[in-house]
């Protein structure tokens, strides 16, 4: 009784002799009067393409994981040799909008005399949101290439001084800062949008 | 122009990953995912108006992205290749009751999915009363039970034709 529905079918299943493995082509959807518009050759490129998607979400979830978006390991990188009395630490990568900073570590010998004056590139400046300095500068004097802050430091310790800012332009973004009377520093930075 | 730019952006996006997420991820929405479109509105919306609160922003959005669908649907009425591109096609997965188990399987459509949808929409109790299961575009299954007669359901069509 529970079966009743395989026992009365009366027409013949053209498939039968073919078995389970032969495949079902749309004429033969239509011939049994099923009007739609399926299409299994471009069904199959979706599902290929679909599978391809899958792959590409998986590798962007791990290519975030290890910074190719921007915080992450790969996202920071340090800058500065001797000759510049500094070492730049910046986010390599990093997003618009997203807060972001720049730290510039001193060694003893660039802070010998307790005053440090730092110079930061005016163009680069311009294309973020600055929200604070730590320590905070004594002074700040705008010059028309760039903006340079004057600090008090402790003499002969070495110390980091740290930009917090949000990056507002979008794109290859290059900027330098540099210390009286060294030779500047330059990086690149690249902010996603 | 950046709202406009924002919504664009953020509309081709979504169109993308939801064509990539295949047309069944959705199809049934159940709490978790009602749950998990709740948050991802509320991680594009950030995105979306980028901290500008004006109803401007807001207007200019909606515009955009209604205006964005409706090219979209003016283009697919034109083209049966974009239609088919954003659409999807229909998929036949069971044939004179006969679950065909590879497009089943690629389709992400269960046996017990077609047969919960038959019992649902016909009282179905086994495959072979299901003459074509059909995953739509939406992605919902369809059921076209085997000759079925109007007195009910095909359990009782137990007479013989001829």
């Amino acid at each position: 009784m529970g079966v009743a529905g395989a026992s009365v079918e009366e027409r013949p299943r053209e498939q039968e002799a073919g078995g389970e493995a032969q495949p079902v082509t749309e004429h033969d959807e239509h011939e049994h009067g099923l009007e739609i518009g399926q299409d299994i050759a471009f069904q199959r490129r979706m599902w290929r393409f679909q599978r391809a998607g899958w792959v590409a979400m998986v590798v962007v979830a791990l290519l975030a994981l290890i910074g190719l978006f921007g915080s992450g390991p790969l996202s920071r990188a340090r800058e500065g040799t001797a000759g510049t009395g500094l070492t730049l630490d910046y986010a390599r990568l990093t997003r618009h909008g997203a807060p972001d900073n720049l730290r510039v570590h001193l060694p003893a010998s660039s802070t010998s005399q307790g005053k440090v004056e730092l110079a930061v590139d005016r163009e680069y400046l311009e294309g973020l949101r600055l929200e604070g300095i730590v320590p905070e500068p004594e002074s700040t004097e705008g010059r028309p290439d760039a903006m340079v802050y004057v600090f008090q430091v402790q003499p002969g310790a070495p110390t980091t001084l740290t930009f917090e800012f949000t990056p507002e332009a979008l794109g290859l973004r290059a900027g330098s800062v540099r210390l009286k009377g060294r030779e500047p520093v330059s990086f690149t930075q690249l902010v996603y949008p | 122009m950046d709202s406009v730019l924002r919504a664009a952006a953020v509309y081709f996006f979504l169109l993308l990953i939801f064509r990539v997420a295949g047309k069944r991820t959705l199809a049934e929405v159940t709490t978790f995912d009602a749950v998990l479109l709740l948050i991802f509105s509320e991680a594009i919306q950030q995105a979306l108006i980028d901290g500008d609160q004006s109803m401007t922003n807001a207007f200019l959005i909606v515009v955009t992205l209604l205006g964005l669908d409706i090219a979209i649907s003016l283009l697919t009425m034109r083209s049966s290749k974009m239609d088919k591109a954003l659409n999807d096609v229909p998929l036949v997965i069971v044939q004179h009751g006969r679950p065909l188990e590879d497009r089943m399987r690629k389709a992400r459509v269960t046996p017990d999915d077609v047969l919960e949808r038959g019992r649902e929409l016909w009282g179905i109790r086994a495959m072979e009363q299901v003459e074509y299961a059909i995953v739509e575009r939406t992605g919902a299954i369809s059921i076209l039970p085997r000759r079925l007669d109007w007195a009910g359901t095909p359990e009782r069509r137990s007479a013989p034709a001829s």
